[in-house]
């Protein structure tokens, strides 16, 4: 069917288009290349020979080509990754021993050390009210409770869906259906490659129809099926790892509705998880899960408010499985100020049992150039284990003060708040945190900027009690009009935790960097860096990660064409 | 360092160096690829439509510093050239979790220019795969992309507004009677 449909728009693109451009008339060709090599330096040393120092030092050479083929009514993609590792061997005994593998069982490449993975394909091509893509396809449904899989490229994850989607709009009905494979990028870009492991293929479906303009709503439906992997087995042929394809994991339905109320708009969604597998549940009892989501957001006088509440209850079971190979399949609204995600709030952000609120008001002292504003987050985390460190539920607290003002010279965002964790019992974690972004003349033709972000957090009272501690990270740049900029990173830690994945380079706690940028086009960027940055939890666009540090060397290009 | 590193990474810098000094494909004529999306306020708009004026598309998402620095200048070229033809198209590409930040967001910035919702990312995924924003492009009045710009620093909005004069030049046969460059451009020339 999917073919036929495919002729079908081919031919419409024909019919369309032969009184005006042929089907491969006006193609252009887009792309881009980014090269990145890295050295990687580290102090350890084999126990039995002390005195040989940099036996561990590694260097590895990352490139990603993005190429994009585009008429009027198609496009043709594709991403190609390549890494090769240099130096990450060293010799004991007269025998080579690696530090470790590049590539683990089941990854094929002819070469030990290297690997080139055709990460992303896709062929899209739209036909009037259809659209059909092939390949590997981004989809979300709703806010993202139920399936959210997009590009986040500030933290290096790119899960798609390998397969077919269709996307249909009747009038004022919206269609889109999505049938793949999770294809999750396995070279990374930005951080260390080891051990890289073949993606697990989890089988999603879904089906998503909305229809707008319901006097002043627009409603929508949607259900999406996991059947995940019963295997990570890599030599198991794909579809060999489901088992019977018929027996779901999880089977989730939902339906929401967005309203344009004059003043206010409003939005409402609720979805109910059906789980058919133990194996996301640690007790092994399942239990079935729901999520209820509102916000709304109004404008009186030189205010912009918004408020949104959220309950979910065994919703993050569906990312049980899929966050031990670092993505997330389905990802609500968490409500948390993401530039402070610890290893105490990623638990909240994460509960299969809360509910709660948070409000923001916008103030518009100078429209368009200093708006102030206030944010309270009110949460219950009712969930215990799992990530959670303490054993009673708790209270959170999370009021949160900033600004943004935008002059003609100089600009600056600047949010600061104080985040409590009140636990039943067992005392409260604490976190206060300030964070800055400020852009600046600086004397002769330079502009400067800096960003600084620095918390300290306290810890409750723990079965294996960590260390409270400060954390700091600050990158002074100076940029010239010629393109060139000179960037000085400064990062500190207490954390033992950090300083156990990297220890600074200057002490153990202090790291320091340096970086020289110069872009000689719109199109191109050289970037050479030099030092050590801490490792720690990051978040973008709702999804958070553990980045490692770094300690070393490295060289990039970027360019598009 | 080994000596095979060195070399890799010195054959990597001159590389760079090397094609950085190429010059940069000259982008005009391709035709730049068709969307309709919707508005903050539930309109459908499409770059179809737009036909006939100079169009700034703009990728930008709520949590991204430098796209709202970016996007406070173009809402100045938007205030002063909206009547000689230039459209905006400011495309958020925040996830749909994060769709409910976007009009408070826009409403707070003051931003009068239509802020489109690509919430599945597939329209940003056609114009600049890599998704790393901010990243504008400038469409002349018969869908050619003639200006594509990546990244925001201070300053960058000086070399956009003399792309935006220019396309509005050749549009009306006459310069934007307020010369928005030189206003733009002050912060610079007072360096």
């Amino acid at each position: 069917m999917l073919f036929a449909l495919c002729a079908l728009a081919l031919a419409q693109d024909d019919v369309d288009a032969s009184s005006d451009v042929g089907l491969f008339d006006q193609v252009n060709v887009t792309g881009g290349f980014d090269v990145e090599g890295r050295y990687y330096t580290s102090d350890r040393v084999l126990p039995d020979f002390p005195d040989q120092k940099g036996l561990f030092n590694y260097g590895e050479v990352v490139t990603r080509s993005n190429v994009l083929v585009d008429s009027k009514t198609w496009q043709l993609g594709a991403q190609l990754d390549h890494v090769s590792m240099f130096n990450g061997w060293y010799f004991l005994d007269e025998q080579k021993v690696y530090e470790f593998d590049l590539l683990a069982n089941g990854i094929r490449s002819p070469w030990e050390m290297s690997s080139v993975n055709l990460e992303k394909t896709w062929f899209t091509i739209n036909a009037g009210p259809v659209e059909i893509g092939l390949g590997d396809q981004y989809m979300s449904v709703g806010r993202g409770l139920a399936l959210n899989l997009v590009k986040n490229t500030d933290i290096d994850v790119d899960t798609t869906l390998r397969g077919a989607r269709i996307n249909s709009t009747l009038g004022m009905w919206d269609l889109a259906f999505i049938s793949g494979l999770t294809n999750q990028q396995q070279i990374q870009q930005d951080n260390p490659n080891r051990q890289l492991r073949p993606s697990v293929h989890n089988l999603v479906n879904a089906v998503r129809v909305d229809r707008y303009g319901v006097g002043p709503f627009n409603l929508g439906a949607h259900a999406v099926s996991y059947n995940l992997a019963d295997s990570a087995e890599p030599l198991i042929p794909s579809y060999a790892r489901y088992g019977d394809i018929s027996e779901l994991d999880a089977l989730v339905g939902g339906a929401s509705v967005e309203g344009f109320l004059g003043p206010a708009d409003v939005f409402l969604e609720g979805d109910y998880f059906h789980y058919r597998s133990e194996r996301l549940f640690s007790d092994g009892n399942i239990e079935p899960g729901y999520a209820v989501y509102g916000s709304t957001s109004f404008y009186p006088g030189r205010f912009a408010v918004l408020v949104e509440g959220k309950r979910y209850k065994n919703t993050e079971r569906l990312n049980s499985l899929t966050t031990l190979e670092g993505y997330e399949i389905a990802v609500g609204p968490s409500l948390e100020y993401e530039r402070v995600i610890t290893e105490d709030s990623s638990a909240g952000v994460n509960s299969n049992d809360i509910y709660g609120g948070r409000a923001r008001v916008d103030f518009m002292a100078k429209p368009g150039e200093f708006i102030p504003y206030f944010s309270l987050g009110v949460f219950r985390d009712q969930e215990l284990g799992g990530l959670h460190f303490n054993r009673s539920m708790e209270t959170i607290v999370h009021p949160v003060v900033g600004m943004d003002l935008q002059g003609d010279q100089i600009t600056a965002i600047v949010n600061s708040g104080v985040r409590v964790d009140m636990r039943d019992e067992h005392g409260r974690d604490s976190l206060i945190h300030l964070d800055a972004a400020v852009s600046f003349p600086l004397p002769g033709a330079l502009h400067g900027d800096v960003t600084w972000d620095i918390y300290r957090f306290w810890w409750g009272e723990n079965e294996n009690q960590q260390h409270d501690f400060y954390t700091s990270t600050m990158a002074l740049a100076a940029h010239h009009p010629s393109g060139v900029s000179f960037l000085v990173y400064n990062d500190f830690t207490d954390d033992p935790l950090a300083q156990a994945q990297a220890k600074g380079n200057v002490a153990d706690n202090i790291y320091l960097a340096g970086e020289v940028q110069y872009k000689p086009n719109d199109r191109t960027a050289i970037r050479a860096f030099y030092g050590a940055y801490k490792a720690g939890i990051r978040c973008a666009g709702g999804q958070c990660r553990q980045l490692p540090g770094f300690d070393g060397a490295r060289v990039a290009v970027t360019t598009t064409f | 360092m080994s000596r095979k590193i060195a070399s890799a990474l010195v054959l990597a810098t001159a590389g760079a160096v090397l094609f950085s000094a190429a010059p940069a494909v000259d982008a005009a004529d391709s035709q730049a690829a068709g969307f309709t999306l919707r508005d903050t306020s539930n309109k459908e708009v499409s770059l179809e439509e737009q036909k006939g004026k100079v169009v700034l598309i703009s990728f930008w998402a709520t949590w991204c510093a430098p796209c709202v620095s970016e996007l406070h200048h173009v809402q100045k070229l938007y205030a002063e050239y909206q009547d000689e033809g230039l459209q905006v198209l400011a495309i958020s590409i925040d996830a749909a979790r994060d769709a409910a930040k976007v009009k408070p967001t826009v409403k707070s910035k003051g931003w009068t220019f239509p802020v489109l919702l690509d919430k599945q990312t597939t329209v940003v995924n056609q114009y600049f795969p890599s998704k790393a924003i901010p990243y504008s492009e400038l469409i002349d009045p018969e869908g050619n992309s003639i200006y594509k710009h990546a990244s925001y620093t201070a300053g960058d909005e000086c070399e956009l507004a003399h792309k935006v004069i220019e396309a509005l030049t050749a549009l009306n046969g006459k310069a934007p009677e307020k010369d928005m460059a030189a206003e733009l451009c002050a912060g610079e020339a007072a360096h």
